[in-house]
């Protein structure tokens, strides 16, 4: 009975939980891109974004927050993604791209031989060279010489071709790789 | 014709030019500037996608009623003007307008003298947006510059057959929930037979609020109140180099009007009132103008 009661509480919060969140169809643990985006003065405005954005091979589905001016990407399976692209999407609307909100992005982490930090992710295929917001709270994570699976949430302010500069606001380690043994 | 009436609204003779220049001028009120407002009668700086288009129809009703001279005139006209507009570069807009009469209904002392249908000008104008701030969300300031001409390929009798250029410019900040646009357009009008009707200014100021909703859900639809200020100045038309001296004159337009915007389409309605009538001689006075307008988006293949 005690299970019954816990199934039906579980039940009704992910009930109330679907009426909150917006509709898009983003399945838990999906890296998450939002497009900040300023100018859109109105709903006719904002179908002209629509129409360019969705012709990217990258989108599947977005959803746009007018209040907000946000764009919620849903990305296609397996197609690149191209910062580049999705800039001149909202210009060729008339609109501002701000930034773009990346969230829960998994990718190895590693260090060029100039010292940047680059991380490669396979889904969406994407490379980003890295600076940190906060480095101090991320000495853990960071270790020289060492190849780390990493989750990382940031912002992308300038949309030059692979590996754009990422921003990072928080990274957590996913799972430890064993580094050889001197 | 005998009919003295027709010889006074005819081409032929003095009285008959008079009218019809009273005429044109107040069928000129009826075809908008350009089409691409969020004001219902007033132009905007709001950009459209680069190769996306807007196809919008307009109906246009003017009832014209207070002749001060003794023939007691009455004027009734139904003008469809419609517009495409397509995006060229995100800064740079392309207009096409070409107003349809559907339907003229000249009066004088109780008879009706004629009754007619024409096509009018086609209107050719570019709109480049030169400065841009997006500053926040559902918040924009803009400039544009306004530049085209209107062609020769109209009916005579809806509006002189000249090529006329045009010049403008249009600012538009939008604000959340408000939005103001103001605008001026200026046609410098050309001589045809040894005629030529006079240069006019139009100038347009429009307020909107977005009465609904307070702030947008997921159903991103809006319904707007807006109330415009719509100026129409005109030069004296000159004949043969004689300035016509009853041509010409000033009329201010009180413009409160509604829309209904979605992201698909945008319907509306205004009732264009004049507030000011200052008209050199005895030219037919405007007793109000009604708009029903529509607005659909298009892709060019």
């Amino acid at each position: 009975m005690r299970v019954i009661r816990v199934s039906r509480k579980i039940v009704s919060l992910g009930i109330v939980a679907l009426l909150l969140v917006p509709h898009l169809s983003v399945a838990a643990g999906d890296a998450g891109f939002v497009l900040r985006v300023d100018g859109l003065a109105c709903p006719f405005c904002a179908y002209g974004v629509e129409k360019k954005i969705l012709k990217l091979p990258a989108v599947e589905e977005m959803q746009i927050l007018i209040n907000e001016g946000k764009i919620i990407l849903k990305l296609r399976k397996g197609e690149r993604l191209d910062v580049v692209a999705l800039n001149k999407a909202v210009d060729d609307a008339g609109f501002t791209l701000r930034k773009i909100l990346v969230e829960r992005l998994i990718g190895q982490l590693s260090r060029n031989d100039a010292g940047a930090y680059l991380l490669r992710s396979s889904e969406p295929p994407v490379a980003f060279t890295l600076s940190f917001a906060n480095e101090e709270s991320l000495k853990e994570v960071l270790s020289d010489s060492v190849i780390r699976t990493v989750s990382v949430s940031g912002e992308v302010t300038e949309y030059i071709p692979d590996p754009a500069p990422l921003i990072v606001n928080d990274m957590s380690p996913i799972s430890p790789v064993a580094t050889a043994t001197p | 014709m005998n009919c003295p009436m027709y010889g006074v609204l005819s081409s032929q003779g003095s009285l008959g030019m008079i009218a019809r220049i009273v005429f044109m001028a107040l069928l000129a009120t009826l075809t908008p500037g350009i089409a691409q407002a969020q004001g219902i009668n007033t132009n905007v700086a709001l950009p459209v996608a680069q190769g996306e288009g807007i196809w919008r129809t307009q109906l246009r009703a003017l009832r014209a009623t207070d002749d001060p001279s003794p023939l007691d005139r009455e004027l009734r006209a139904l003008v469809a003007p419609q517009t495409l507009v397509y995006g060229v570069t995100p800064r740079l807009t392309a207009f096409a307008t070409i107003p349809f009469l559907l339907h003229r209904d000249v009066d004088a002392r109780g008879k009706s003298v004629r009754r007619d249908s024409a096509v009018g000008g086609l209107t050719l104008l570019g709109r480049y947006t030169f400065f841009v701030d997006d500053y926040a969300p559902l918040s924009t300031r803009r400039v544009a510059l306004l530049g085209g001409v209107k062609l020769p390929t109209g009916a005579d009798r809806f509006g002189a057959p000249t090529y006329d250029p045009i010049l403008g410019a249009v600012g538009t900040w939008a604000a959340n929930r408000h939005e103001i646009d103001v605008d001026g357009l200026y046609t410098i009008t050309t001589n045809r037979k040894g005629f030529e009707a006079g240069d006019r200014l139009r100038y347009d100021v429009a307020y909107r609020y977005r009465l609904w909703p307070a702030r947008f859900g997921r159903r991103a639809s809006q319904f707007n109140g807006i109330l415009e200020l719509n100026g129409i100045w005109t030069d004296r038309a000159r004949r043969n180099g004689n300035t016509v001296r009853s041509s010409g004159g000033h009329t201010l337009f009180v413009s409160p009007g509604v829309q209904f915007v979605t992201r698909r389409w945008i319907l509306e309605a205004s009732v264009q009132l004049p507030v000011l009538q200052d008209l050199n001689g005895p030219q037919l006075e405007t007793d109000a103008i009604t708009v029903l307008s529509l607005r659909l988006p298009f892709t060019l293949p």
